[in-house]
């Protein structure tokens, strides 16, 4: 344990992703302490106004306070994010440890999908999905899962494939355990470092696909502040109030970053040398 | 060279496969679309006996299997249909905004290419020097980035502040440097990093002992040996990452109003055209495989293991 | 003096990691004549390989020459550039090296591979590949014309030994060292790999350093044998007298150790002990812990090689004192 946290401290970047990944966490948690406004309090005499002290980092043409706006956003981000991880762990370890574990036909079946699956630009066939459900956050949430899946399926069925092989794997298998068994008690135990490092690593790509279906307007609706359409709302008043675009941006580097980081040390704590 | 055909044959194979299956797919999401294309397509006021007759023409009134055969050999002959919100026919509009799109990802390719593989081979040979962790933590940043973003920041510093290039549209090639690298910085990290990755494990093959024992000098190790076998998973990676791209493209051309497939794409689920849709993502996926094939190929010319399985 | 193609004197190799420096070999000397085989045997992990790739300067990080010197011919190698390097190495002094299976790039034909050399040297493309098919057929591969043209993947194990033998002697290096070149074989292969390079030894008249932990084959091949025990060598000898007159407790109990057949008893003996830990220093002997014939002075202080019997070394306090035997 105290080596492990040793371990922790010497690894910088993990450090600064925890600094950074807590940081918008806390935010998100007690968005209403630190918000000065609510995200939808209009304000008709200080439309598109700079910084100020009452509005800290400027509003916009709605005369909203983009601060307490992008500070309500975060809990849109992650809770969308964190979903569509969820939902993409579930399908592509389900999928991965079935075609890695069953081999032959079932396997065939499943990487075929998988590559077909690989083969659709992910942000166009979530736009469809999101088309045909309707735009809403938790659409958003679903449709990034269903077009992301894949890459967890190839990386978890590779490892099933060798872990298949192990002696005494093979030995539960002779002595007659059942299938589900062996998967339950004996596979998915050693898939867990793996499982671990693939999700920490989606989610900052989730959270930067979920934004980029919010800034093409397919995510939640006005008022909701989802960071992705507060940027494109920017985008028509860049020259007069830049900050409307910048800080929400600034908000997804953020987190983004704070979570590649955790997660590239995760990977390095946990599994140097998987290849993601 | 018999191994190389059959290796070949058996991708196209699978090409096709992957084809058929998305617009299967693809008919599906239509079909489960709320309402049909005709009653999107006509006015209220058109009759019912008139809504009745399109629907024959097209074959809507045929069983959904039946449909999809129509509808795929329409799509084979190059028909997409109408678009609703633009009166065009898909496939016009199609050929009009391809060739940017195209354009666009070809540019950000280039760049990706050009500066994530060169950088990612000096990161390896200075591996733990300064230089090779500045590029890593430089390429976790970007990576971190979202492309519309990147893409507004550019055109405030570029466009509006500085004003040297154009702030959007199209309006010769000018025009293409913003998106283009808007497109290509964020994703060149993970090339770089695969790049960085692969030759640091392929340094420490024996064969690339062997060449040094054999006193070939050091750089034509680096290039002949390492970089050589190291390629082999960056070039894989490279055209599986294309699907990628393509949909970063389809934000990139929002941002910058670039009149690419993406933009109308993205205009034509606005507007609820699903003609359009359909012929976009079709498009746009068997692009993809097209990709994906040559990667294939140019993968089993790089590496003679694969022609042969 | 002149007869010697290879004199390694005091050479140390120190692994520096975070936990501390390992000392890998700890002043080595020996050396090598012309047209001579010598041999360095020892268990794995006693540094015998680490020793060949100190000569050869290919040392992977964090290992380094932390002393010593290497005479090759009149040259010293320790402290020549990596391009000095690079004149010497496959040229002068070729190196064979343990798993065939993956010394030999995969993406190059075996043409390309056992010409790349020659063409560094200097050799046009069509008499570097006329070269290499020459030395193809030396080293018994059959069919030479459609091999050159064949990858590492598509021949067998023991072919590929052959091919990275012949790449190696195509250019005729003054030294060639080989490491461990057969242990990754199956034993049928290895008898003839042995077969063949005794044959080549004389046809091409290359001193050859031979690293294993095979005694079969240092009777085989071997002119002269030092045997290595955690870094040091403690023994150097002819081989007959390695077999017959062995000195060092640790050489004694090696040959005790081999399976033969005239041996009455049923069983074989072993080594009680294990290997010191080499990342903290030892003060005396570093056989001290598991020998049988350990004395005081041996914990104290570190036993140098002499010179018991013309041409016979021995780093042993008990052939100091007694000049005589040990049980």
């Amino acid at each position: 344990m105290k080596k492990t946290l040793k371990n922790i401290c010497k690894n910088k970047m993990f450090l600064i992703g925890l600094i950074l990944f807590g940081v918008v966490l806390l935010v998100a948690i007690f968005a209403p302490l630190i918000a000065p406004h609510t995200y939808e309090e209009m304000n008709n005499a200080a439309k598109l106004i700079g910084p100020c002290s009452e509005y800290p980092l400027g509003t916009d043409q709605y005369g909203r306070c983009i601060f307490s706006r992008v500070i309500y956003g975060s809990r849109i981000a992650l809770s969308v994010g964190l979903v569509a991880v969820v939902i993409e762990t579930v399908i592509g370890v389900t999928l991965g440890m079935l075609a890695g574990y069953y081999g032959k036909k079932i396997d065939k079946i499943i990487t075929f999908v998988t590559d077909s699956a690989w083969a659709i630009p992910p942000i166009i066939l979530a736009m469809a999905i999101v088309l045909l459900l309707g735009s809403s956050a938790m659409n958003v949430a679903i449709a990034v899962a269903v077009v992301s899946w894949a890459q967890f399926t190839k990386i978890v069925r590779a490892k099933v494939q060798s872990l298949k092989e192990l002696s005494y794997i093979e030995a539960a298998r002779i002595y007659g355990e059942s299938d589900f068994n062996i998967i339950i008690r004996y596979i998915l135990p050693n898939l867990t470092s793996t499982i671990i490092i693939l999700a920490t690593l989606a989610l900052p790509t989730a959270i930067l696909s979920t934004t980029s279906m919010g800034f093409l307007g397919l995510g939640a609706q006005q008022p909701q502040p989802d960071w992705g359409m507060i940027l494109q709302d920017g985008i028509q008043y860049l020259g007069q109030a830049p900050w409307i675009s910048m800080v929400p941006g600034l908000a997804i580097v953020w987190t983004v970053l704070g979570f590649n980081l955790v997660g590239e040390g995760v990977k390095d704590m946990l599994d140097p040398r998987l290849k993601v | 060279m018999n191994g190389v055909l059959r290796y070949v044959a058996k991708r196209l194979i699978m090409g096709v496969g992957i084809v058929i299956f998305v617009s299967v797919l693809v008919f599906a999401i239509m079909q489960a679309m709320p309402g049909n294309p005709i009653d999107l397509m006509v006015d209220t006021r058109v009759s019912p006996e008139r809504v009745a007759e399109l629907k024959a023409q097209w074959g809507l009134d045929e069983p959904p299997i039946v449909q999809y055969f129509v509808w795929l050999g329409n799509i084979l002959q190059g028909d997409f249909g109408m678009s609703v919100s633009m009166k065009q026919n898909v496939s016009d509009l199609i050929l009009q905004r391809l060739p940017y799109t195209l354009m666009l990802t070809g540019a950000a390719l280039l760049i990706e290419y050009l500066i994530a593989i060169p950088l990612g081979l000096w990161a390896a040979v200075k591996k733990d020097k300064a230089v090779d962790k500045s590029l890593t933590v430089g390429t976790i940043v970007l990576w971190s980035m979202p492309q519309f973003w990147l893409g507004v920041l550019f055109m405030l510093i570029f466009a509006i502040w500085l004003v040297v290039l154009p702030l959007s549209g199209w309006s010769g090639p000018s025009s293409l440097i913003l998106p283009a690298l808007t497109l290509a910085l964020p994703t060149l990290a993970q090339i770089f990093r695969l790049t960085r990755s692969e030759v640091l494990d392929v340094m420490r093959e024996r064969y690339v002992m062997t060449a040094r024992a054999k006193g070939i000098e050091g750089r034509r190790v680096l290039i002949r040996h390492v970089l050589r076998n190291a390629l082999i998973p960056v070039t894989v990676m490279f055209f599986l990452s294309l699907p990628w791209l393509i949909g970063g493209a389809v934000v990139v051309e929002n941002v910058f109003a670039w009149p690419g497939m993406g933009q109308m794409l993205w205009r034509a689920i606005s507007k609820q055209d699903f003609m359009v849709v359909q012929g976009v993502i079709f498009v746009i996926t068997v692009l993809t495989v097209i990709c994906n094939l040559i990667g294939d190929i140019i993968s089993g010319i790089l590496d003679p293991r694969i022609r042969l399985e | 003096m002149d007869n010697k193609i290879l004199e390694v004197r005091d050479l140390s190799i120190d692994f520096k990691t975070k936990h501390g420096t390992v000392r890998a070999v700890d002043e080595v000397s020996f050396d090598i004549n012309r047209g001579e085989v010598f041999a360095l045997v020892g268990e794995s992990g006693c540094g015998k390989s680490t020793t060949a790739l100190g000569i050869m300067r290919l040392l992977q990080e964090p290992g380094e020459i932390s002393g010593g010197q290497i005479m090759f011919e009149d040259r010293e190698l320790v402290g020549l550039s990596e391009k000095e390097m690079t004149h010497i190495r496959g040229k002068e002094i070729g190196m064979i090296f343990q798993n065939p299976l993956d010394s030999l790039n995969p993406v190059y034909s075996i043409g390309y591979q056992v010409s790349e050399g020659l063409i560094t040297d200097g050799m046009n493309k069509e008499e570097a590949h006329e070269l290499a098919r020459e030395t193809l057929r030396d080293v018994k591969i059959s069919d030479v014309e459609s091999r050159m043209k064949s990858y590492p993947h598509e021949i067998s194990g023991g072919m590929r030994q052959r091919v990275m033998i012949a790449m190696m002697l195509c250019r005729n290096p003054k030294l060639l060292i080989a490491d461990e070149p057969t242990t990754a074989l199956d034993v049928t292969i290895q008898a003839g790999i042995i077969e063949l390079m005794n044959e080549l030894r004389s046809k091409y008249n290359s001193s050859i350093l031979m690293i294993t932990h095979d005694f079969g084959i240092v009777a085989d091949m071997a002119d002269r044998v030092g045997v290595m025990y955690a870094g040091n060598i403690v023994e150097v000898a002819d081989v007959m007298s390695i077999f017959d007159d062995a000195r060092h407790p640790y050489t004694k109990l090696l040959m005790k150790a081999l399976p033969t057949i005239t041996k009455e008893e049923g069983r074989l003996e072993t080594i009680s002990g294990t290997v010191p830990d080499l990342s903290e220093p030892i003060e005396g002997c570093k056989f001290a812990d598991r020998c049988p014939v350990c004395q005081e002075i041996c914990r104290r202080e570190r036993p140098a090689l002499r010179e018991v019997e013309s041409g016979h070394l021995v780093a042993c306090h008990c052939q100091d004192a007694e000049g005589g035997d040990v049980k």
